[in-house]
């Protein structure tokens, strides 16, 4: 009995606890084409791609960037990742832009876009929230 | 300006051929990508005019930049630009391939680009006309010297490049280039150079025509490490570069035809830069040995033999300099600055008579981001000393201000 009441009030404080703090973010995880041989990839590897140091895979396919826009993910990636602010990663892409060193990632305003996107294009990779809907897309552990 | 449009049909016959590369290949690479900008400034400077006609203003101030670029294959990659740009005397918006090149990137430790590359050259010398990834309207003119930019700007032939791994902290990327100087007549403000070695000699300015400028060999290289400690990259970059040049100078007697040549030895820059989400400082010295020689020839109207009345002026340009810089991001739309800009014209002499042998330039700087496509930027100079300040652009006006002020506004759209 006592066990049955400790259940259902651990349940009700989880509901409310969910209620309050809406869907949950998870954290970004690493997407891509299902045709990357890649299974996982090591953090500082993660940055070399982010910033065109590396770019291709290991097969020699071209690796394509798929970036979104804006949000707590992209904060949370460039951070933790990239080690660049979201405006100091567009401004480092601006530069190898006009000096022609490199090419823009493309950019997405909606993590469906970025999915739909990198499930289409051999050698694309991205990032988007862990509790966002990827199907069709292959994860890339980070370690 | 019949050369100038077949320029720009080249020009333009050079970015259709590209695009339509990228459309061919598309099932296997990638879609061209087209990015421009347009910018307009506005410069106001209180005694002398500096770069332009600044004093009492000019908008003489602009650049124009369009750029397509598509992979072609996994590692192949075309890309060109066009740019047209406005410096008072400089550029006059003729429309000229900035940069047009093919890279082929055999892997992380060594990719090959030949074209037309910028010449890599310190922290900023590749995007100096790109106003979205800085601060400042002005780059610090003790580094990125305007009046040189066409020995500096880039260069016809090829570049090796590559990022060599140290750890997984700490990478080394490098550049090594050679081929020819890329010499645009229209962009070189030689009048700027070449009137006060006129007026030295003949004592008045002469207005000049017709000036055909030649680039010649360079070569040099660059390697920046990105440290272990997060945020901080140094640099150092050294090249050797020449061009030359013919004009006339029309006068009363009958006209000049001066030859003018120059040749860096050597032009290096040592560079250190750090960030943090909010902070960028930056630290830049440079020094370079150029030889300048003006042969002049009088062919007076009516003479048959001018080679008894040729004159020849050797000048040794030792410049140097320094600065300082950092800048901090408040929130998405707004970024302060400032930078301490020590420049000499001859780095052997750090005192001097007069105010010719120094300029120092206090700027602060503001950044409004507007829109994601739209930012302003403005700010102001405290100056003291006309080291780098152009006679030419002051006839009439003595050097006897040592300190004087400059404000420049800059607003620039891109996408």
């Amino acid at each position: 009995m006592k066990t049955l009441k400790t259940f259902a009030t651990g349940l009700t404080l989880t509901a409310c606890l969910l209620a309050v703090a809406g869907p949950a973010a998870a954290g970004p995880i690493l997407v891509a084409n299902s045709g990357v041989a890649a299974d996982q990839v090591a953090p500082p590897q993660v940055q070399k791609i982010f910033l065109g140091k590396t770019a291709q895979w290991e097969d020699g396919t071209r690796i394509v960037l798929a970036v979104l826009k804006s949000g707590p993910v992209t904060d949370a990636f460039m951070k933790n990742y990239v080690k660049k602010s979201p405006k100091q990663f567009s401004t480092f892409w601006k530069k190898a832009v006009f000096s022609g060193t490199g090419e823009m990632p493309a950019m997405f305003g909606t993590e469906a876009e970025l999915v739909a996107f990198v499930a289409k294009t051999p050698g694309a990779v991205g990032f988007v929230d862990e509790a966002s809907p990827h199907d069709g897309v292959k994860v890339l552990a980070v370690n | 300006m019949t050369s100038r449009i077949c320029r720009l049909q080249v020009s333009l016959g050079v970015l259709s051929v590209i695009a339509l590369a990228g459309t061919a290949v598309v099932a296997f690479a990638g879609q061209p990508v087209v990015h421009g900008i347009i910018s307009q400034g506005y410069m106001n400077s209180s005694d002398y005019s500096y770069l332009a006609p600044t004093e009492p203003g000019t908008f003489s101030y602009n650049e124009a930049l369009l750029n397509v670029s598509a992979p072609v294959t996994d590692n192949i990659r075309v890309g060109a630009q066009l740019m047209a740009r406005n410096l008072g005397h400089a550029g006059n918006e003729n429309v000229v391939l900035d940069w047009a090149y093919g890279d082929y990137r055999f892997r992380d430790e060594f990719g090959l680009r030949v074209g037309k590359v910028k010449t890599p050259f310190g922290l900023y010398n590749q995007t100096r006309d790109v106003d979205m990834v800085r601060n400042s309207v002005l780059l610090p003119q003790s580094v990125y010297t305007e009046l040189m930019r066409d020995v500096m700007n880039a260069f016809e032939g090829a570049s090796a490049y590559g990022t060599l791994t140290l750890s997984d902290a700490a990478s080394l990327e490098y550049d090594a280039f050679l081929g020819t100087v890329d010499v645009e007549g229209p962009n070189f403000p030689v009048d700027l150079m070449l009137q006060p070695m006129m007026a030295q000699m003949w004592g008045s300015f002469l207005p000049l025509s017709g000036w055909v400028s030649e680039g010649k060999d360079i070569y040099g290289g660059a390697l920046r490490m990105n440290t272990p400690l997060e945020g901080l990259r140094l640099s150092g970059t050294i090249f050797h570069g020449a061009m030359d040049g013919v004009g006339t100078f029309a006068a009363p007697l009958g006209y000049f035809t001066p030859e003018f040549s120059m040749e860096a030895n050597y032009w290096w820059v040592l560079s250190a830069e750090y960030t943090t989400e909010k902070l960028l400082a930056a630290f830049e010295f440079n020094r370079a040995s150029v030889d300048m020689a003006l042969r002049n020839a009088l062919v007076p109207t009516g003479l048959a033999d001018p080679a008894t009345m040729v004159m020849d002026i050797p000048i040794k340009d030792q410049r140097g300099g320094w600065y300082g810089q950092a800048t901090w991001q408040f929130n998405d739309w707004f970024q302060l600055g400032s930078y301490y800009s020590m420049y000499y014209p001859d780095y052997t002499v750090r005192d001097g008579d007069g105010f010719a042998w120094k300029q120092r330039d206090l700027a602060f700087t503001a950044r409004f981001d507007l829109a994601d496509y739209w930012l302003v930027k403005a700010e102001v100079h405290a100056m003291q000393g006309t080291g780098d300040v152009q006679e030419s652009l002051n006839t009439g006006n003595p050097f006897t201000t040592e300190n004087w002020s400059l404000f420049a506004v800059k607003s620039t759209f891109y996408f």
